[in-house]
């Protein structure tokens, strides 16, 4: 048995200018996420048609719903041209639709073949009698339909109904690629959400400062970074560790600067990734004003050691708005689990709130930590989170003998 | 570089010769107890057996032992009994419950669980000592009082609690007022083997241990009922009817074997694991800005030798931890360090009134037989080198 699946690709329909890349990007992108199993893609204007047996349906329908650039994909019977064969898929379309509650519909057709001997208006009246002889109950409702039954005629016919959302957005890598820091809390991973949507492609970057911070947190962090994979498509996750770093900033005369200085020497590490794997801009989940180090002053400070662009996708999006994407994208759950490091120690009890630009600029520059921030990115480890790794993370496994 | 175990109040390693006998002898007699024929009758007869002469072992002469699978699973059993009293009558006022704030989390979390289900619970916290006033205990109780609940040596600083005081304080309290006397459970799981049970029962109406606690197996723990009660899980009857599941033979043996032989060697471990104490507590002094938690001195009859927690002030408890396992040092902190329970990582040293940067920065150490004070001088040495090292 196979199974059909019509996919409405998003945004790209509007970019005129750059449509054919993003097409082949978005096709590229549900072929590197679906490897591993046996399909076929179709492109037609404005549509996909994916062709996969049945028993992968589930797993390619949960694939595609986590793919940016992608609308809403549907589930379609295909069937040859002949009237008669439309009317029935169309029947067997309204069964399942009937099943589960619904009592009102409308049938649209659309016809690229115009040898087709019904018109679009035609087809849709042949199909809706047949639907209505079969399902008495049904009525028809032009303007709030529970159901809209599709009919679309190309080089072979499908039919289908419920369609189910995608994520919306542009496939990702249209819009390069972006350094996301990836602690093990609610935000970041929200932020490498949204961005992912917006088309950026995404490595990540863990600050591990063993012993203080534990082994437990790293691997929280690397499930995070799974889970984002299912929509950024995979994730590398660039491990640096900071414990020297941290160590020379706690040095430093100024405890309420250890937090800022921290961040400032994060993002210079970052900068010197980021030019690495050549992204062209750092993504963080701050939130304006959500905790001490994230007010305008201090973003300015803390972005200060790069010049990329910082994207910050939550600076206007408050805490319960994001807990609640998060839960929705599937991070929530493994950020709530308790690794965060309790290294409270390094905190400052009275961290700065309104920082003198210059002056703690000078002090950063005073602490001299080049060399040392470099050293760490040196030895930072990578680890390759692949998609499969992301769909295990869901509990999806594709078996190992089909690559 | 050899591993250095400082973490017994964890779990103990096995005894070799303790569970061969037991494997051997489970071989051999491998029938179901609750089998009729010839075989089950057997195997019933030596599970009957290692019962009788494990609460020999404990010298205790009354009430009924029950095995269950560990020994949260013992505490848990006298505290679900109170499910089956939550009846559903509007003019009854709620059950009452009174428990020490330090206990060990098999305990407290079951009585917030029970809490949830409408008991009301009073929470008594230690002196900044870590002992519980028997007074205090008394002062709460009300006519609504079924259950208290008290441990018997703390899991995370050793203090020994006077158990004895408190069960006379809950009768006298009881008989004064003519209120029915509550149910006085003790977890016993950190006093078995380094203090006598002998006395418990004259005071207490049930306690629960663990074999793994005396290098038996683990999934083998035991409750010890003065009288029989109302178990909330049900099933196939065994064990009178208060832990149903098919019996862990094996486990009833090692645990009977464990006990007997710790209890053979009580007094000589005691004095050991004094030797030890003295060796640490001198060795802490010296290190420079380390203290104790509570503060005590060696042979302090408030706690046992055995368990000493230590705070580094200026380093996290989990740090040292991780940092001493990097050098083969295995202790604890006693308690998860968790980001999301930072309310209540630290309950027991809060319970004391220990300030957050102490107990955050406290580890526990807890020794057995088989440490030597070479363990403690290597402890010592690296735990001092670590605190400089990594100390903000």
């Amino acid at each position: 048995m196979r199974t059909f699946f019509l996919i409405k690709p998003g945004e790209i329909e509007l970019k005129l200018g750059n449509r054919r890349e993003f097409i082949q990007r978005l096709k590229d992108q549900i072929r590197r996420r679906l490897k591993g199993l046996h399909f076929e893609l179709e492109e037609y204007p404005g549509r996909f048609f994916l062709n996969i047996e049945e028993k992968d349906s589930e797993i390619a329908l949960f694939v595609l719903q986590h793919c940016p650039g992608i609308n809403g994909v549907a589930r379609a019977i295909k069937t040859n041209k002949r009237v008669d064969s439309i009317v029935q898929a169309a029947v067997e379309c309204a069964a399942a639709e009937v099943a589960s509650g619904s009592r009102s519909f409308k049938v649209e057709t659309r016809r690229s073949d115009k040898s087709f001997p019904l018109d679009s208006y035609g087809m849709s009246v042949a199909a809706a009698d047949a639907v209505l002889e079969h399902f008495p109950a049904l009525s028809v409702d032009v303007h709030t339909p529970d159901f809209v039954l599709m009919v679309e005629i190309r080089e072979r016919a499908y039919i289908y109904s419920s369609t189910a959302p995608g994520p919306r957005g542009l496939p990702v890598g249209s819009q390069g690629k972006g350094l996301l820091l990836l602690s093990g809390g609610i935000d970041s991973p929200v932020a490498g959400y949204m961005m992912a949507k917006r088309g950026l492609a995404l490595e990540s970057v863990y600050f591990h400062a063993y012993p203080y911070t534990s082994l437990e947190a790293q691997q929280k962090v690397e499930r995070l970074a799974a889970r984002i994979a299912i929509w950024s498509g995979d994730m590398s996750m660039w491990i640096v560790p900071f414990t020297e770093v941290q160590q020379a900033i706690a040095r430093g005369p100024r405890e309420g600067a250890n937090t800022l200085m921290l961040r400032m020497a994060m993002m210079q590490a970052s900068e010197l990734i980021a030019h690495r794997i050549n992204a062209r801009a750092i993504v963080t989940g701050e939130s304006l004003g959500q905790v001490a180090s994230q007010t305008a002053e201090n973003m300015r400070l803390s972005q200060n050691p790069t010049s990329l662009p910082v994207f910050r996708p939550l600076v206007g999006i408050d805490k319960e708005e994001t807990i609640a994407l998060a839960r929705r994208i599937g991070t929530y759950d493994i950020s709530i689990l308790p690794y965060e490091d309790c290294c409270v120690l390094f905190s400052p009890k009275h961290p700065i709130l309104k920082p003198d630009f210059d002056e703690l600029h000078t002090y950063f520059e005073s602490l001299v930590l080049g060399d040392i921030i470099e050293a760490a990115v040196e030895n930072a480890e990578k680890k390759i989170l692949n998609f499969t790794d992301a769909l295990r993370e869901y509990g999806y496994h594709i078996a190992s003998e089909q690559y | 570089m050899r591993d250095v175990f400082l973490d017994w109040a964890a779990t103990t390693p096995a005894d070799p010769e303790i569970l061969q006998r037991s494997l051997d002898l489970s071989l051999e007699v491998y029938a179901n107890p609750s089998s009729s024929h010839w075989l089950g009758r057997q195997a019933k007869q030596l599970l009957e057996e290692s019962r009788t002469s494990l609460m020999r072992a404990l010298d205790i002469s009354k009430g009924t032992l029950v095995f269950t699978g560990s020994g949260s699973e013992a505490d848990h059993i006298p505290l679900l009994a109170l499910v089956h009293r939550l009846k559903p009558v509007a003019s009854r006022k709620p059950l009452h419950v009174i428990v020490s704030a330090i206990e060990h989390s098999a305990i407290d979390c079951q009585i917030r669980a029970l809490e949830k289900l409408g008991v009301e619970v009073s929470w008594i916290n230690p002196d900044t000592q870590g002992h519980i006033d028997p007074n205090q205990v008394s002062a709460r109780m009300r006519k609504e009082t079924a259950l208290i609940s008290i441990m018997g040596v703390n899991n995370e600083m050793g203090a020994i609690q006077d158990v004895s005081a408190i069960g006379q304080s809950i009768k006298d309290a009881a008989l004064q007022s003519g209120m029915k006397k509550p149910w006085f459970h003790v977890d016993a799981v950190q006093m078995l083997g380094k203090l006598s049970m002998r006395e418990v029962p004259d005071y207490a109406d049930s306690f629960a241990i663990s074999a793994h606690k005396i290098r038996g197996p683990r999934g083998i723990g035991a409750l010890w009922l003065s009288r029989p009660l109302e178990a909330f899980a049900c099933g196939g009857g065994q064990e009178g009817g208060i832990r149903p599941g098919t019996e862990n033979l094996f486990g009833a043996f090692a645990f009977r074997f464990a006990v007997e032989k710790a209890s053979e060697s009580l007094a000589h471990h005691a004095a050991h694991a004094q030797e030890l104490e003295s060796r640490l507590i001198e060795g802490v002094s010296h290190i420079e800005g380390a203290l104790l938690v509570p503060r005590r001195a060696p042979r302090d009859e408030g706690y046992v030798p055995s368990i000493v927690s230590i705070a580094f002030p200026g380093l996290g408890g989990e740090t040292m931890v991780r940092a001493l396992s990097d050098r083969q040092i295995a202790v604890s902190t006693g308690s998860a360090c968790a980001s999301n329970q930072r309310r209540q990582g630290r309950r027991v040293l809060k319970a004391m009134g220990v300030p957050d940067d102490i107990s955050f920065s406290a580890i526990r150490l807890s020794t057995g037989p088989l440490t030597t004070p070479e363990d403690i001088d290597i402890f010592l040495e690296h735990a001092e080198d670590l605190y400089r090292k990594l100390k903000t």
